[in-house]
């Protein structure tokens, strides 16, 4: 199988009647790496499912407009952080307890969830950061991205990106110790 | 990465978060299914929006047709309004301005016109005769002339 670099896919998708076998392959592609980005904000499979959809949906709608200067990586990334917290805002708006506490307690019995006692409660912690912070430690702690990526991506100072994963280290710490 | 001691090093920093069987095999095909039904309910949005634009730009021919008759028909009557003056107007105009006018440029302006009255011959018998019949007095009269 023919592997394709990031400008390929561009000049296959902007080819006329490529269009369709460009954008599977940019799916096919990054489809993993957007999923779990967008699990670990959602946190349920159904709800990933869905943001996920609505991600690659809206990806197909504009990449023709995107700028071949800038990553292809950061900017699906970018589209996928955005879809994500924005159905978690909606989810929250709607729900009548905390919802990162009510995410928290149904981890446990999640059919989706397989870690063990100390990879729920490592969960747990994560779930009980603020929400900047639990995005940052995500991406750098789960994810390994640079803080170079992470900035592009949340167009935030890479300063303030290692002060908030500082604190959210050192509050999973905390959290830790505490219980 | 982590610090010596910290509870990153006892956990592996991999995911315990999982996917139903060939998730990722099924997510692309059902991704280009909702582009295409995406697609098509955008679509028919468009044709149906495209009708009525047809539907809006008709009748607004249509009312722009009328207020223009409209608006013609009332400039034409106005302006004939204007320039017609009714019996009743000017009966009622002399006979309250009748002392506007001084006799003399009554008469000038009907010399210049050339619209003296006169009576003809056959006319003037006419009068007499019926001066006559009414039992008017014939010395009054030429008094009063």
């Amino acid at each position: 199988m023919t592997t394709y670099n990031d400008n390929d896919l561009l000049k296959l998708f902007n080819t006329e009647g490529q269009k369709e076998k460009a954008f599977l392959l940019v799916v096919k592609k990054y489809q993993e790496k957007l999923y779990w980005h967008v699990r670990k904000i959602v946190i349920t499979h159904e709800d990933a499912d869905d943001v996920i959809q609505n991600t690659l949906i809206k990806i197909w709608k504009n990449l023709e407009k995107f700028n071949a200067n800038a990553q292809l990586y950061t900017w699906l990334y970018k589209i996928a952080t955005n879809e994500a917290l924005s159905y978690l805002k909606i989810k929250k708006k709607n729900s009548i307890v905390n919802y990162e506490e009510f995410l928290s307690t149904t981890l446990a019995g999640d059919e989706y969830f397989d870690g063990d006692k100390i990879k729920l409660k490592l969960q747990q912690a994560v779930l009980s950061l603020p929400e900047r912070q639990r995005l940052v430690f995500n991406m750098k702690y789960y994810d390994e991205m640079k803080y170079e990526e992470i900035s592009e991506i949340l167009d935030t100072s890479i300063g303030a990106l290692k002060a908030s994963y500082h604190h959210a280290r050192k509050k999973i710490e905390l959290y830790f110790k505490e219980d | 990465m982590a610090n010596k001691g910290s509870i990153f090093d006892k956990i592996e920093n991999k995911s315990a978060y999982k996917v139903p069987e060939r998730y990722f095999d099924s997510l692309p095909v059902r991704v280009m299914g909702s582009i295409a039904a995406s697609e098509k309910s955008s679509q028919t949005k468009k044709q149906k929006l495209l009708k009525l634009k047809y539907v809006f730009a008709y009748a607004a021919s249509i009312i722009g047709i009328i207020f223009i008759s409209y608006m013609g028909i009332n400039y034409l009557t106005s302006n004939r309004n204007n320039q017609l003056i009714s019996e009743n107007d000017a009966l009622e105009y002399l006979t309250f301005y009748s002392s506007d006018f001084d006799e003399a440029s009554i008469i000038e302006n009907f010399q210049e016109t050339n619209k003296i009255l006169s009576f003809k011959e056959d006319e003037s018998e006419i009068i007499i005769y019926y001066l006559l019949e009414e039992g008017i007095d014939e010395l009054l009269l030429y008094n009063e002339l």
